[in-house]
This record gives C-alpha cells, sequence and structure tokens, in this order.
C-alpha cells in the first residue's frame, strides 16, 4: 500500500483545529475537551489568520477523519466543517457572542460525533433520549466570565491592528 | 345511458364509484375517487366529504353533479372501537439502592467497591478502606481529577467515582491510577453516604458481568441467601447496560410490584367469566374463546380499559341516539406488551420494563342513522339518494371483481379501529364478523413499548419504513440498502433512526437501535393481525374450517400496509388459502370495494 501524504500540512490520525495564534487556549480548550470525552483525537494547528469557514475546510481537508474546526479572530467564528462539504457550507458555526464553555465543548463533542456517526447535542433541543445538564448548577460561570475577558481583548488586539 | 355513483362513508376515509348504465342496463365503472371523511361516520356532517369525493369522481369524466342519476351510500354497519393499556407491574426502589444506564461516554473499566463518600470529605477520609466517590455538577473534571490524584497520593484507595456531568472520560484521562467511573448521574445528591457500592464499567461495545450476575453481587456485599433472592430484580435491571453502581442500603430495597389492574367480565350466551387483567392476554383470549359467543363484555370501573369501555359506549350512544346502557361491547382483543417506566427513586433516570396487557374493544349496533345523511345529501345535490345493500355484502361484491377469484371466497378488512371479516359461499349466502383490535391498536403498542409518548410518531413508524442517517449524504435503509443525497441532510437527523416519509426524513428520538424499532414494529402488527386474521376468519369458516377457505382478499387501510398482507399470507400458508391484496375491478388495489359493490348491485337489481 502506498501513503502519499497531499499538501504541507502532515497526516495524523485526528480531527483538525487550525487558528491561529492569537486565539487564546480558554477558546481552544474546550473545544478539546468536547473531543476527548467523545474519546476521538483532536491535533491544534496555529495558522495565519483566515475566516473561520476558510479554516475550517483547510482543516477538514486536510484531516484524515475528514472532520475540521476553524477558529479566527477577524470576526470571531468557531466553524465546524466536513471533507464532503462545500467551502461555504459549513456544518455549524458560532458567533462570538453564543461562544461559551458549554457552547465550545458542545462544538468539541459534535465534531467528534461527525466523525462516529452518532447524533448531534443541540443546546436548544431538550432531547427525549439525552438529558440536558442543569444550567443551574454549571461550575462554568467563572470560566464563561475568563472566557468573556478574554474576547474583548483579542477584539482590543484586533482593533489596533 | 345513466351515471350512478356508489358512496362508502368509512371512519377515515370516503370512497366514490360512478358508473355508466347503457340502455341494456349493463353497467361499467368509469371513475372512482378517495377523500378523506369528514365527521364521524354516519353523522350528516359526511355529507361534505362526500360532495367532495363526488366532484373527484366526476371531473376526470367530464360529468357534472346533477347529471347523476341516482347516488347510493352504503348501509354501514356501525362498529366502533379503542384501545387502552393496564400496567401490571413496576418496579419500586424504596431508599436508593442501584443506578444502572447508559451514559454515551463512562470513564474507565473494570469493577470497584468501597463506600460512598463525597469528594469535599475525602481530604479527612481514613486510609483503611476502599471508597467511591460521588462528584456533584459544581466541579469540574480538572478539579475532580486533582482532589483524586491528591487522595491517592496519600495512600488513599479510590475504587470508583460518580459524577453527575458527562465527564467520565476527562476525569479518567487525568488520573495517575485508573478507576471505573460512571457518569450522568442526575441525582447524584441523592447518592447514599457512607454506604457499601460497588460499580462496574464494560469496554465499549460490551455490558457489564458482575452487577448484573446475583451471586456476584452477593459476594461484593457479603448477601445471606434471603438478601440473595431480593437482589434480584437489580441485576434484572441492570442486565444489557454498559456501566452500572449498586449501593446498599440497611433498608434498601428494590421489588417489583403488580398493579392491581381491574377484571372484566365476559358474558356469553351460555356463560359467564370474570377474568383479572394483570392475569395476561393469553389468559383472556383463552376465556373469550372458552365464552364465547360473547353477547356483552364489562370492564371494571375507575380502571384505564374500564373508562375506554364507557369512551367507547357513549360515542355509539351519541351516534345512535340509543341510551348508553343500550349499547353493548362485543368483543376484546388482548395483547401482552412491555412497557419501559421510569423506576421510582432512581438516581439516573433508570426505566425498566413493566408488563402491561393492550385491550381493544368493539361496540356494534345495528343500524347507522344513514338515512338522515341520505336526504341531508339529497337536500344538498338535489340527486336521487338511497341507501341501499349490507356493508359486508356490497363489499364481497366489489372484491370479487379482482381478477382471479371466485366464490366461496373470503375478505378480510384490515381498518383502524376494527377487524373484519365476511365470507360468501357458492350459494351467495354471505356470512361477516366484526372483531375488536385493528391499525390503532398497533399504533398504542409501538408507542408504549418504545417508550415515545406520540401517538402521531408512533403512526409514522407504524407506515413506514425506518432508515439510519449514517453520514451527511447517505442514509442506509432497513433492508440495508443504501441512498445518496446530493445535498447535505439535515444536521438534526444525522447520525438518527429515521423514517422515510413522503418527501422528507422524520427522526426517531430514541435510543433504541433501528432493529429494535424494526422489531417493536413487526411484533406489534403480528401480535393484533396475524391473531386477528385466524380468529376472524375461523368465525366465517365452514364448520369454523380456515382451510374451507379457497380465496382471501385483503381490503381495507391497512391492507396498503407495507408489511402486514406479507405477514398474513405467511401465517395462512400452512391453511392453502390463496391468499392476498385485492386488487378491485383489477385497478383500485384494495380500495373501493364497497363502492364498487354498491353499483354493481343495483344494476343487477334493475336487471332482474
Amino acid at each position: 500500500m502506498v501513503v502519499e501524504s497531499f499538501g504541507a500540512e502532515k497526516e495524523r490520525i485526528a480531527i483538525r483545529v487550525m487558528a491561529p495564534g492569537t486565539v487564546p487556549q480558554s477558546v481552544v480548550e474546550p473545544i478539546l475537551w468536547g473531543l476527548e470525552e467523545e474519546g476521538i483525537p483532536a491535533e491544534v494547528q496555529r495558522t495565519d489568520n483566515a475566516p473561520a469557514t476558510h479554516l475550517a475546510k483547510r482543516a477538514a481537508d486536510g484531516s484524515p477523519l475528514g472532520v475540521g474546526i476553524g477558529i479566527n479572530v477577524i470576526d470571531l467564528m468557531v466553524t465546524l466543517h466536513h471533507r464532503d462539504l462545500p467551502e461555504d457550507g459549513p456544518l455549524f458555526s458560532l458567533a462570538a457572542e453564543d461562544m461559551n464553555p458549554t457552547s465550545l465543548r458542545l462544538l468539541g463533542a459534535n465534531a467528534a460525533r461527525l466523525f462516529k456517526g452518532d447524533p448531534f447535542v443541540f443546546q436548544d433541543e431538550p432531547m427525549t433520549d439525552r438529558k440536558t445538564p442543569d444550567e443551574d448548577d454549571s461550575p462554568n460561570h467563572g470560566l464563561e466570565r475568563v472566557v468573556a475577558s478574554v474576547l474583548e481583548e483579542m477584539l482590543r488586539a484586533q482593533d489596533k491592528r | 345511458m345513466a351515471y350512478i355513483a356508489g358512496v362508502d362513508v368509512g371512519n377515515n376515509s370516503t370512497e366514490v364509484a360512478v358508473g355508466r348504465m347503457d340502455a341494456g342496463g349493463r353497467i361499467r365503472v368509469v371513475s372512482s375517487s378517495l377523500v378523506r371523511t369528514v365527521g364521524i361516520k354516519g353523522t350528516v356532517r359526511n355529507v361534505m366529504g362526500i360532495i367532495d369525493g363526488l366532484d373527484t369522481a366526476l371531473k376526470p369524466i367530464g360529468v357534472e353533479r346533477r347529471e347523476l342519476a341516482l347516488v347510493l351510500i352504503n348501509e354501514a354497519t356501525p362498529v366502533i372501537g379503542d384501545v387502552a393499556m393496564e400496567t401490571i407491574t413496576e418496579t419500586v426502589i424504596t431508599e436508593s439502592a442501584m443506578i444502572g444506564h447508559n451514559p454515551g461516554t463512562p470513564g474507565g473499566r473494570g469493577l470497584g467497591a468501597g463506600t460512598t463518600i463525597a469528594l469535599s470529605a475525602l481530604e479527612t477520609a481514613s486510609s483503611d478502606k476502599a471508597w467511591i466517590v460521588t462528584v456533584p455538577g459544581t466541579v469540574d473534571f480538572q478539579e475532580a481529577a486533582e482532589r483524586i490524584n491528591a487522595a491517592a497520593s496519600r495512600n488513599l484507595e479510590i475504587a470508583g467515582a460518580i459524577l453527575r456531568k458527562d465527564d467520565g472520560v476527562l476525569v479518567h484521562n487525568r488520573l495517575h491510577r485508573p478507576i471505573p467511573i460512571v457518569d450522568e448521574v442526575e441525582h447524584v445528591d441523592r447518592v447514599p453516604l457512607g454506604m457499601p457500592a460497588a460499580i462496574e464499567v464494560a469496554a465499549p461495545g460490551k455490558s457489564i458481568e458482575k452487577l448484573s450476575n446475583p451471586y456476584d453481587i452477593s459476594t461484593l456485599f457479603d448477601l445471606d441467601p434471603d438478601e440473595t433472592a431480593q437482589v434480584v430484580p437489580v441485576a434484572r435491571a441492570l442486565t444489557g447496560t454498559r456501566s452500572a453502581v449498586v449501593i446498599k442500603t440497611p433498608r434498601g430495597d428494590i421489588r417489583e410490584r403488580r398493579i392491581p389492574a381491574g377484571s372484566i367480565t365476559l358474558i356469553g350466551n351460555r356463560r359467564k367469566a370474570v377474568i383479572p387483567v394483570e392475569e395476561g392476554a393469553r389468559a383472556i383470549m383463552d376465556k373469550v374463546e372458552e365464552v364465547s359467543p360473547l353477547t356483552e363484555i364489562q370492564a371494571e370501573p375507575g380502571t384505564n380499559v374500564g373508562g375506554m369501555f364507557e369512551t367507547v359506549r357513549q360515542v355509539m350512544a351519541d351516534l345512535t341516539d340509543l341510551p348508553v346502557s343500550a349499547v353493548k361491547v362485543q368483543d376484546v382483543l388482548a395483547v401482552d406488551t412491555l412497557k419501559p417506566q421510569q423506576v421510582q427513586g432512581s438516581l439516573a433516570g433508570e426505566y425498566s420494563l413493566g408488563n402491561a396487557v393492550a385491550l381493544a374493544a368493539m361496540v356494534e349496533t345495528q343500524k347507522l342513522p344513514m338515512q338522515r345523511l341520505a336526504r341531508k345529501l339529497n337536500e344538498e345535490i338535489l340527486v336521487p339518494v338511497t341507501v341501499g345493500g349490507v356493508e359486508a355484502e356490497m363489499a364481497i361484491r366489489g372484491a370479487l371483481t379482482t381478477p382471479g377469484t371466485k366464490a366461496p371466497m373470503a375478505i378480510l378488512d384490515l381498518g383502524g379501529g376494527s377487524t373484519d371479516a365476511s365470507l360468501i359461499k357458492e350459494s351467495g349466502e354471505i356470512r361477516s364478523v366484526h372483531l375488536a383490535g385493528a391499525g390503532e391498536m398497533v399504533t398504542l403498542l409501538i408507542d408504549t413499548e418504545l417508550g415515545l409518548d406520540n401517538r402521531e410518531m408512533a403512526e409514522y413508524i407504524k407506515r413506514n419504513p425506518l432508515a439510519r442517517v449514517e453520514t451527511l449524504f447517505h442514509v442506509r435503509h432497513e433492508d440495508g440498502s443504501v441512498q445518496f443525497f446530493h445535498e447535505p441532510l439535515d444536521p438534526r437527523v444525522f447520525g438518527r433512526v429515521v423514517v422515510i416519509g413522503e418527501d422528507d426524513l422524520i427522526p426517531v428520538h430514541t435510543r433504541e437501535p433501528l432493529p429494535k424499532i424494526v422489531a417493536v414494529r413487526r411484533e406489534a402488527k403480528k401480535k393484533v393481525f396475524v391473531q386477528n386474521a385466524l380468529r376472524a376468519l375461523q368465525a366465517v369458516a365452514p364448520a369454523g374450517n380456515i382451510r374451507l377457505i379457497r380465496f382471501l382478499v385483503m381490503v381495507g387501510g391497512s391492507a396498503l400496509d407495507f408489511e402486514i398482507p406479507a405477514m398474513i399470507s405467511e401465517s395462512l400458508i400452512e391453511y392453502g388459502v390463496v391468499t392476498g391484496r385485492a386488487n378491485v375491478r383489477g385497478v383500485e388495489g384494495p380500495r373501493n370495494a364497497v363502492a364498487t359493490g354498491l353499483v354493481l348491485a343495483h344494476a343487477e337489481e334493475s336487471r332482474s
């Protein structure tokens, strides 16, 4: 069997996450946790800034699992993409105002589920076969503040440029 | 030349056949239609549906309504059926004693035994015994892992953990020493602390081995023979799950309770019998056979079945202007079923399968006030309207237009509320019977056994094959074939079992895998229709011997089902009956039999 590797992006059996270096770990981490809980390996690749959809598509095309996540800092988007989808038709996108540790972790979990062929989990949809965690006992209020302040900083950094 | 319309008002649909009669009195059916019935069958509201049906049938042949010479309405035997369910066993936990569920992603694997302790109490815990840690939802996985690691480094033996959140794998990956972890336990706060507990997680694709075996539980908790006998329901409830926790509480108890479900009284021509519903379907149906022919059936007031009996009587009484006391329930069909029930006192929304009995009842009266309907229709369309022909007779006449049939022939009408059978002998003599239990009962069984609590969804599942959405671009049908889509599918159906609707995919929200849903659907159809087909045919067959029936054609809505006719054919193979779906006039399939029969019978009469 001949194993060929195309392009510069090296092949590791993992779902790929592409994010510019300016994206803080606190945005990337919850996504990785979502993937980890679902038991699917992930790989973070730091890149230049580009639209999230474009990064996600590149990540998906470069991932042997065909699933990629892109994060950008220009208009603050996190996008989940699949190799077989057209670039302008990503599966899910999270805008800045919808980003919190829960939604980011969910996006990671759904990336894993996309590969596994398991049903997606939606925050807005209390499913009969899957209990959504109670919002009130969420330990994430602290984390949420952290993410919010990080996002603010990213926006400021971007304004300066 | 004259046009004559035959109209069959059914519970769900109104069917029309339009015949053209030549000068010699010969008639040919030239058009037909099928529309929804408006209002309850037999009420004047039906007129709206009938007019709609007439117009639909007349339009393609370019005939005006007023050109009709005569409209014939069938003499319907009013049959009303309904279904209800009695649960006869349930599992009750007094004091929390078990958690057995299937979180998508538990952590670690293997078996651990110890004493339950809150995460916050670990710091002051003694190191002389093993601990099972409970982690509330307010603690994130990093902190939980750190604290467990810290405790382990103080030589505390941590044997397992129970988490509120879906963090099992994340915690496990951060531990220095692996332990089994059960997560997504909704009421982790209700886990009694300081109690002996055991936790087991199986490898992916496997189910637990120890906590589903009473003797392993007795080994772990040092139980005496009496106590071991008591944990049998626990072991049974945990069988097949991927992870489980069992906690031994001093007064903890799990037991299966039988719920008194009342009794039904069967009154026959010669004898009478009372049978408690909790004895199950088999016992009930045996008694029905023993006592039949039945003249009346009563159910105990205050039970679900008692309530359903009253509703059926009331609807019929309203329909026919008879006093409620004069309406008799003449047949029941009982079917055993399993009902997933939330375990009382559960910790993680566990459910167990309780036994239940589904019952269908049927009432029949002499005549519906069709004359009233005929008068009303006449006023509306200004065409003579007559009521004529017994429904069963008309259905047979229509069904006999199926190519390849002749008397003696039986028809099986698979409806929504009742299963009806008629037999025509070579002499032309007709016998017919109406039995309780049909399509609606199948829907109830599917709804109950899958725990859907959604009749509409159950109806979809009954009527359509299933598929599973495997990728964003393809589904695999239940028969294994693959269908590709050029546009990506809705993410909300991704990875799910779906019903193949007319032009969309409807997700089924259940954790049951596709083969289980298919099995439930097929089993429900068999329990109702195969059983009823045999009962009905025995009732009309010469000398009660199905072998003496030469031809059997199936008509009615459920005859259009994608698998019911095949199931019935299969069950009749041993009797040597030629069985199949009717094809009325060689074109209609199992539809339009009564409407066609009305038109043909009229032509025959006017010739003679």
